[in-house]
C-alpha cells in the first residue's frame, strides 16, 4: 500500500506515464487480490462431528468438516476456528469435503451447539487475514463430569462384578461344584463322565454370569448439590455397566429400566445431561 | 511433492531479474557487475544451505550506499538512485531468505521497473510490467503458503491450482489497469519534471552544414518522427525543418534574416500531417515541403517557411502540420537579393570560374538553372556516405577531384555555385522520404534519411526546391523496400506512444467531455417486437448452451456413466428403474454389452484411477451400440 501511494505521488509528480501504468497495475492487483480473499472464504459450509461421549470439562476431539460449495474456485489456506481452537485446511477443492480435527472443552452438561465457526485466510497476500462467522448446525449431549464415586457399590472389585458371581447359581458361568442329582436339575448340567464312575448321576453347579441388576437413586447419591450427585452418577453408571452390571435409573418423577448394553448407558447419561434443565 | 520454499526461492530470482534487466543499460559498471555477481553467489549459497548474516550485510550496505551516495548532484540523481536500488536488491538476494526478505525483494524490483521508466520509453516497458505483475502476483501468493508455514510441500497438481488461481489475478487486474490508467488524476505542470530525461539522440538534421567536416556519415536508423497522413507521391516526399540562409566562416548556418512577407506556396495538393517527433533536442517543427500551418505545439513561424517550437522538443509531444505539395514559395519581390548572395570565406579558383561562366549577362534565370544542372550530370557525380572529401577545399575536391559526396556536398556546392552565377540561393534541411507504414497509415522517417536541398529564387515564381543530389550517379532511396516485421513492430512502438506515453491531462479531459455527451446522447434503437423475437432466436440456443455446459456432470467419467444410464434405462426400464449397484444391474440384465461395460468402468473406479483414452473410447461406443439397438 506504502509502495503504491510512493509510486503514485512520484507519477503525479512527474507526469510519467509509464509511472501511472505501475501505479495502475498496483492498484488493480490489490483490487482482485481483495475479492479474490472474499471470494475465498466464501460458499463454504461447515459441520461438526461430535464423538458420541462427551463430557462437560473434560478436552474432547471434533471433528470439523468443510466442503467448498463454488462451482470452479479452490480455496486456499482455509483456518476454522471454534471458540479459539483452529483446524488448518491447505487446499479445498470445490465440492470435495474435507474433516480437520480440534480440540475442545463444553463447559457445562446440557444439549449444547457449538459456536460458530470463525473461518478465517490470509490468502492470497498475507498482508492481512480476512475473517468470517459461520453457523454450525446440530445440538449435542454433553453428559456430566464424571466424579469419582467413594462409595463401593457391592464390595469386592466393581469392574468385573465378580464378587457377586461366587454366589449366584447360574448356568454359563464357571464350575462352582458338582453334587448328587435330585431330579430337578436340567439334563443338560449332568456330568456324564463321572456319573459313569459313580452309582448316581453327578450333577455339575455352575455360577451365574449375570449379575444382580443395580437401581441408582439419583437423589439418594452423596453430593452437595445436584451437579455433584450427577457427577457420581455419571462415574457409576459407566464403571457397573462397563463392569457387565445392568444400571437401572430412578430419577425424580421416573424410572429407567436396568440394562447394561452401550446404548442403555448413553441412554442413561443422556438423561443426565439434561436433568433439571427442561 | 514439491516444496514452498524452493518455488518461492526461484520465483524471487526471477523477479529479482525483472527489475534488474530494464535498468541495466543505464547503470553504473559497479551496480551492473555487483548484481550478477551476487546473484550467483546467492544461489550457490543457497543452494547449500548458507546465507551471509545481518552482521556482515548490514555494515556492507551502510559501505556501499555511502560510496555510491557520494557522487550524488542534481544531474545524476537518477542514475545514483537506479545504482542503490540495484545494489540493495543484490544483497538482499545474499540474505536469509525469510518473508520479511522476500517482500524487500520484491519492492525493490518493483522501484527498479518504475526507476527505469524514467529511462526508457519504448513498448518494452509493457512487457516487463506484465511479467513482473504476473510474478509477483504469484510471489505473493507462495508467500502466503510459506509464511503459514515455511516448511509446507505441495502435490503438483496442487501446486498447478494455486499457480492457476494465482496467475489469473494479473489478467483479471488487466481491465482495472487500464480504467485506472486513463482516469487517474493527472496534473498540468509536473513538478519533478527534471527526472525525465529526454530520452531520443539529436537528429541527425543539423544546425550547420559543413561538408568535408568528416569523412564518413553514420547511416543511423533511428525514429525521427512518424506522421498520419495519407500516401504522397515519393518525388514529394521533402520533410521541411530548416533554411540555411548564410554562412559562418565556410558553413552553412542560419542568420536571423530581415523580413520578407511570404504569399505561401504555388498552388497545389494540401496535405494535413498529424507528427509525432521522437524526443530531440532541437525546436524545428519537420512537416511536408511546403509548410503553411502548424498547430498543436507553441511556435515561431518565418517567412522561408520555417517553423520554431518555443522550447526544444525534449518531450513527446505531437502536433498538426498543414502543406501544400508545392515546388515554390511565392515572395513578393527580390528585395533580399544581395543578403542571398554572399559567398563563404573561402572559395575554390575552379568554383569560381564556373560560377563566371554562368553569370555572363544575358542568361536568363532559368537558363541558367538548367546549364548548371548540366554541369552537374556532367561530372558524373556519386552519392556517397563514406570516403568523402575532406581537407581544406572539401567542395572543389567533391566537383572536381573525388566526384563522390552526399547530399551536403551536392546542396552546399550547387548553392553556391548559384550564387556566384549571381541567382539567390539557400539550403533546406530536414528529411527526404521515408516508408509508408499500411498498418497505422503513417510515414516513418529515420535519421538516415536527412537530408539537405536548394531552394533558388527565380523572378516571378519565388523560391523555387531543386535537389542536386537527384543528379548523381546511383541516387536512390537508401531504404527502398522496408521489411514487413519492422513495420509491425515500429507499428506497435507508434501506437504505444499515441496512447500511452504521450496521454496527458488535455486528452483525459476530452476524453471525459466526449464520454459525458455520448451519455447524454445515447439513445436506444426503437425495438420492433419482431426484432426483438429475432434477436431472442439467437440469444435463447446461446443461453441453453451455457445452462448445459455448466450443468454438466464434471469429469468425462461421470458424463459417460451418465449417458450410460441413461441408455440403459430406455433399453430395459424395467429393471434399471430399481435402485440397484453398476455390478447388480449387470448381473440382473445378463447383457454381454452390459456386463462389459460395468467392467472396465469398474476396473477404473474401484482402481482408483481415471479412465485412460481406449478405455473411454471402449465405454463410449457400447452406449452408442445401446442408444441404437432399441428392442
Amino acid at each position: 500500500m506504502a509502495i503504491t501511494l510512493l509510486l503514485g505521488v512520484a507519477a503525479v509528480n512527474t507526469g510519467n506515464n509509464l509511472l501511472f501504468l505501475v501505479v495502475s497495475a498496483m492498484l488493480g492487483f490489490m483490487a482482485v487480490s481483495g475479492l479474490l480473499g472474499w471470494l475465498n472464504i466464501r460458499g463454504l459450509s461447515v459441520s461438526v462431528l461430535c464423538p458420541d461421549e462427551v463430557y462437560a470439562g473434560v478436552q474432547t476431539l471434533l471433528s470439523i468438516r468443510i466442503e467448498n460449495r463454488k462451482k470452479l474456485l479452490p480455496s486456499f489456506l482455509i483456518t476454522a476456528s471454534l471458540s479459539g481452537n483452529p483446524a488448518s485446511f491447505i487446499l479445498l477443492d470445490p465440492g470435495r469435503p474435507e474433516t480437520g480435527t480440534l480440540l475442545f472443552v463444553f463447559a457445562g452438561r446440557g444439549l449444547h451447539g457449538v459456536p460458530v465457526a470463525l473461518i478465517s485466510s490470509p490468502f492470497p497476500v498475507n498482508f492481512f487475514v480476512r475473517h468470517i462467522r459461520m453457523p454450525v448446525s446440530g445440538l449435542f449431549p454433553v453428559f456430566p463430569a464424571p466424579r469419582p464415586s467413594a462409595q463401593p457399590v457391592a464390595g469386592g472389585k466393581p469392574d468385573a462384578g465378580s464378587a457377586l458371581s461366587q454366589r449366584a447359581a447360574g448356568y454359563d458361568g464357571e464350575l462352582a461344584k458338582i453334587s448328587d442329582y435330585r431330579g430337578g436339575e436340567s439334563l443338560k448340567l449332568i456330568h456324564w463322565r463321572l456319573s459313569a464312575k459313580h452309582e448316581d448321576f453327578k450333577v455339575k453347579h455352575l455360577t451365574a454370569n449375570a449379575c444382580d441388576p443395580v437401581l441408582l437413586e439419583l437423589d439418594r447419591l452423596p453430593g452437595r448439590d445436584l451437579e455433584e450427585r450427577l457427577s457420581h452418577c455419571t462415574f457409576l453408571i459407566n464403571r457397573l455397566v462397563r463392569g457387565g452390571r445392568p444400571v437401572g435409573l430412578q430419577l425424580a418423577h421416573r424410572v429407567i429400566a436396568p440394562a447394561s448394553t452401550r446404548v442403555h448407558r448413553l441412554k442413561l447419561l443422556g438423561e443426565l445431561a439434561v436433568y433439571g434443565q427442561d | 511433492m514439491v516444496r514452498i520454499k524452493s518455488v518461492l526461492s526461484a520465483l524471487s530470482v526471477l523477479v529479482a531479474l525483472i527489475g534488474y534487466l530494464p535498468l541495466e543499460p543505464y547503470l553504473d559498471p559497479f551496480a551492473r557487475w555487483f548484481f550478477p555477481a551476487a546473484l550467483v553467489f546467492g544461489l550457490i549459497e543457497h543452494r547449500r544451505g548458507r546465507f551471509l548474516s545481518g552482521r556482515i550485510l548490514t555494515p556492507v550496505s551502510i559501505l556501499l550506499f555511502l560510496y555510491l551516495a557520494a557522487s550524488f548532484s542534481r544531474e545524476n540523481m537518477l542514475l545514483v538512485t537506479a545504482d542503490l536500488l540495484v545494489v540493495f536488491l543484490a544483497i538482499r538476494m545474499l540474505s536469509e531468505r525469510s518473508g520479511r526478505n522476500y517482500l524487500q525483494v520484491f519492492a525493490l524490483s518493483l522501484f527498479c521497473l518504475a526507476a527505469s521508466s524514467l529511462y526508457n520509453l519504448t513498448a518494452l516497458f509493457l512487457v516487463y510490467l506484465l511479467t513482473l505483475l504476473l510474478l509477483l502476483a504469484v510471489s505473493l501468493v507462495i508467500l502466503t503458503f510459506h509464511s503459514h508455514d515455511a516448511e509446507i510441500a505441495l502435490t503438483r497438481a496442487e501446486l498447478k491450482k494455486v499457480l492457476t488461481v494465482s496467475g489469473l489475478m494479473p489478467v483479471a487486474a488487466l481491465p482495472i489497469l487500464l480504467f485506472l490508467f486513463v482516469f487517474l488524476p493527472r496534473t498540468q505542470y509536473p513538478l519533478w519534471d527534471f527526472l525525465n530525461r529526454a530520452g531520443g539522440s539529436s537528429t541527425g538534421f543539423s544546425e550547420t552544414v559543413s561538408p568535408g567536416a568528416a569523412a564518413s556519415v553514420s547511416e543511423l536508423k533511428s525514429v525521427v518522427f512518424r506522421a498520419i497522413c495519407h500516401r504522397v507521391p515519393e518525388s514529394r516526399l521533402y520533410w521541411r525543418g530548416i533554411v540555411l540562409n548564410g554562412f559562418r566562416e565556410n558553413a552553412w548556418v542560419r542568420l536571423p534574416e530581415a523580413p520578407e512577407k511570404s504569399l505561401g506556396p504555388e498552388q497545389g495538393e494540401s496535405v494535413r500531417q498529424e507528427i509525432y517527433p521522437e524526443p530531440s533536442g532541437t525546436p524545428y517543427l519537420l512537416a511536408l515541403n511546403l509548410p503553411r500551418q502548424v498547430s498543436g505545439v507553441r511556435h515561431e513561424e518565418s517567412d522561408d517557411a520555417v517553423f520554431k517550437a518555443q522550447h526544444p522538443l525534449e518531450k513527446r509531444t505531437r502536433y498538426e502540420a498543414l502543406s501544400t505539395l508545392s515546388d515554390a514559395l511565392r515572395v513578393p519581390g527580390g528585395g533580399k537579393r544581395d543578403f542571398y548572395l554572399r559567398l563563404p570565406r573561402t572559395v575554390s579558383p575552379r568554383m569560381r570560374a564556373e560560377g563566371r561562366e554562368l553569370a555572363r549577362p544575358g542568361l536568363a534565370t532559368g537558363e541558367k538553372l538548367r546549364l548548371l544542372e548540366r554541369f552537374f550530370r556532367a561530372q558524373r557525380l556519386a552519392y556517397a556516405t563514406s570516403d568523402l572529401p575532406v581537407g581544406s577545399d572539401p567542395l572543389d575536391s567533391f566537383l572536381f577531384a573525388k566526384k563522390r559526396g552526399n547530399c551536403e556536398f551536392f546542396a552546399s556546392s550547387y548553392a553556391i555555385l548559384l550564387r556566384l552565377a549571381g541567382v539567390p540561393a539557400r539550403l533546406v534541411g530536414g528529411y527526404r522520404g521515408g516508408n509508408y507504414n499500411d498498418l497505422g497509415g503513417y510515414y516513418l522517417v529515420t535519421e538516415d534519411m536527412a537530408h539537405v536541398w536548394v531552394e533558388a529564387y527565380v523572378e516571378g515564381r519565388g523560391w523555387l526546391t531543386v535537389d542536386p543530389s537527384a543528379w548523381s550517379v546511383g541516387f536512390s532511396r537508401r531504404d527502398g523496400v522496408a521489411k514487413k516485421l519492422r513495420m509491425y513492430l515500429d507499428a506497435v512502438g507508434f501506437y504505444w506512444n499515441k496512447a500511452v506515453i504521450t496521454y496527458d491531462l488535455e486528452k483525459q479531459i476530452a476524453l471525459i467531455r466526449s464520454a459525458g455527451s455520448k451519455a447524454r446522447d445515447l439513445r436506444f434503437p426503437a425495438l420492433s417486437a419482431r426484432r426483438l423475437a429475432l434477436f431472442s432466436l439467437w440469444l435463447l440456443p446461446l443461453a441453453a448452451g451455457v445452462a448445459l455446459f455448466l450443468k454438466r456432470p464434471g469429469t468425462r467419467e461421470e458424463r459417460v456413466l451418465k449417458s450410460f444410464l441413461r441408455a440403459a434405462g430406455r433399453r430395459f426400464p424395467s429393471v434399471c428403474a430399481e435402485p440397484c449397484g453398476l455390478y447388480e444391474m449387470a448381473e440382473r440384465i445378463a447383457d454381454p454389452q452390459l456386463r462389459e461395460f460395468v467392467a472396465v468402468y469398474g476396473a477404473a473406479l474401484y482402481g482408483d484411477r481415471r479412465l485412460q483414452d481406449a478405455e473411454l473410447a471402449k465405454l463410449k461406443a457400447i452406449v452408442r451400440a445401446l442408444q441404437q439397438h432399441r428392442p
